[in-house]
């Protein structure tokens, strides 16, 4: 996936016309696990809106495996490599089933009786739920948490190549969180690239291997979370925070420490930080 | 979903128009209904539609967005103007078949012409108050009414609900289809019932978090003890000035000129 020199504004020639992506250039790979970050306001929703075709930019070009988007492959098409996750996905439920609803994509795309069965099972599995326990039940009767898993398996149940997300754990507690991101690691090892827009630097430290920072509707930093939180000072000065370990790190650091870092996961964090504390005290 | 200014919201620019006290107006677009409903000949509908222009200018809001308020009545207009053709009185020309009467379509373009007048004018209403000062100025001026038990706070409150929930609605619906378009919704069957039917997966949701939405926001209004309009004092009060009262007075005997220039045997 493939974005160069994407601008986009909202009401052109209006006097509420406003712009809120400029001059984007974005390349995604297979298997990719991205974390987009930034703070309110700075473009974030528009910009993934831009990647299953849901926006067209108002200049600038898209392309997924080198096909221009709109001009070789139609949105309806990249729809169903790229699977989008609106914030409160839960909100989009409809059916009378769970299974029902999560194989309501594939009975547009014109799948089956088995197809569908077969596939929402395993879109149930990816996330966690159990088939017997849920499939017919109304989504309405679920839990939050377990509502947005059967919202999130609505999406899965198409088979996408590149998932992104929305602030997929907002409003969920820590066991609702955990599931989520079980489901994500799971998927990414199976090569699916993820791409999840998020606040909160904690869960960004722990999965992403390459984290988005945008401002203003400009991509001001793209690198790997290490270097990332490095520019500490900077992301404090747009108004966001570093992860809790990162900082830990930092600290460390400052009082003379030599701490190798390179990954900002709390597990590779204590590793590196039991590591110089047990070489300082053998000195 | 389209984005952007639906017919007649408002259009956020300073000018006079805007200024004017919303109560003044409505009762100018009252009477200048009046006015052109009196006029029955095409150079009164001219002066009309140059009186419009004048506003347009003085507003400082494209009359283009005026206009396109006029888009959905053309059916309408289409259809009176033939049932006018075909049902006037003499003289007639035949054209083959057609009967076609003289006066019918003198009185079919008068009157299509003059409902396009109306609801272009009209429109510059909405698009130069907000929709706040529309239900303060609509409560002020059914407050008379009150000694006659019309519930006019009670009416202006929940016009002011309706209209604060139209954006939010709108955002709402645009997420909710864009969320099914993403997991393979399709709305632009050709296929009437197709059509309606691939709705179902925005409608429902949208019910549910309409509900849940009055629930929570009544909820809240209880909670600040809310209590409707006996003793309850405003905000953003309106207030009529010298300016807003000469601006009625003078637009009221501007409209009335037109009234009698309408009638007056003109083409």
């Amino acid at each position: 996936m493939e974005m160069a020199n994407v601008t986009f504004e909202y009401l052109p020639g209006t006097p509420l016309a406003h712009t809120a992506l400029t001059d984007i250039n974005l390349t995604i790979s297979e298997g990719d696990f991205i974390a987009l970050v930034g703070p309110t306001g700075s473009g974030k929703s528009t910009l993934i809106q831009h990647l299953n075709g849901l926006l067209t930019p108002t200049s600038g070009s898209l392309s997924f495996r080198g096909r221009r988007v709109g001009v070789d492959v139609s949105p309806l098409e990249l729809r169903r490599e790229i699977g989008l996750i609106f914030q409160f996905p839960e909100s989009q439920l409809f059916e009378h089933t769970v299974a029902d609803d999560i194989g309501f994509g594939l009975r547009r795309q014109g799948l089956t009786g088995p197809e569908v069965a077969s596939r929402v099972e395993n879109a149930l599995l990816q996330v966690g739920l159990d088939y017997a326990h849920y499939a017919q039940r109304s989504p309405f009767s679920l839990s939050g948490g377990e509502q947005r898993l059967v919202a999130i398996a609505g999406v899965l149940a198409m088979r996408p190549r590149f998932l992104v997300l929305d602030e997929p754990t907002s409003g969920l507690d820590a066991r609702g969180k955990a599931a989520i991101f079980d489901c994500l690691d799971r998927l990414n090892s199976d090569g699916v690239a993820i791409l999840m827009v998020t606040h909160s630097m904690d869960e960004v430290a722990e999965s992403a291997r390459r984290i988005i920072v945008l401002n203003e509707g400009k991509i001001v930093l793209d690198d790997k979370p290490e270097r990332i939180f490095a520019h500490a000072s900077f992301l404090r000065g747009i108004g966001l925070d570093i992860p809790k370990a990162a900082e830990l790190v930092y600290k460390l650091r400052e009082k003379g420490f030599e701490i190798e870092l390179d990954s900002v996961s709390v597990r590779s964090v204590v590793d590196s930080v039991a590591a110089a504390v047990k070489e300082r005290c053998a000195n | 979903m389209r984005f952007g200014l639906t017919i007649g919201e408002y259009y956020p620019v300073d000018s006079p128009v805007h200024a004017l006290d919303p109560r003044v107006k409505i009762l100018l677009v009252l009477v200048f209904t009046i006015a052109v409903f009196a006029v029955v000949n095409f150079s009164g509908l001219t002066a009309a539609a140059a009186l419009i222009v004048g506003v347009a200018l003085v507003s400082r809001v494209p009359i283009r967005l005026a206009v396109k308020g006029v888009r959905p009545l053309l059916y309408l207009l289409a259809l009176t103007f033939i049932i006018h053709l075909f049902t006037g009185a003499k003289p007639w020309i035949e054209l083959g078949p057609l009967h076609i009467s003289v006066p019918g379509a003198r009185s079919g373009a008068l009157v299509g012409i003059r409902l396009v007048i109306l609801v272009v004018g009209a429109a510059f209403l909405t698009l130069t108050s907000t929709p706040i000062e529309l239900t303060d100025a609509i409560e002020s001026l059914l407050a008379p009414l009150k000694k006659v038990r019309v519930p006019a706070h009670e009416i202006a409150m929940m016009m002011t609900i309706a209209l604060r929930f139209i954006p939010t609605l709108a955002a709402e619906t645009d997420k909710i289809v864009k969320a099914q378009a993403s997991r393979g919704a399709r709305f632009e069957s050709s296929n009437p019932v197709t059509r309606a039917r691939s709705f179902i997966p925005v409608l429902v949701p949208l019910f549910l978090s309409v509900f849940r939405r009055a629930d929570e926001l009544a909820e809240a209004m209880e909670a600040r003890a809310y209590r409707g309009g006996e003793g309850r004092t405003r905000m953003r009060r309106l207030e009529m000035k010298g300016r807003d009262v000469l601006t009625l007075i003078s637009a009221t005997a501007v409209f009335a000129g037109l009234a009698w220039f309408g009638r007056l045997p003109l083409v």
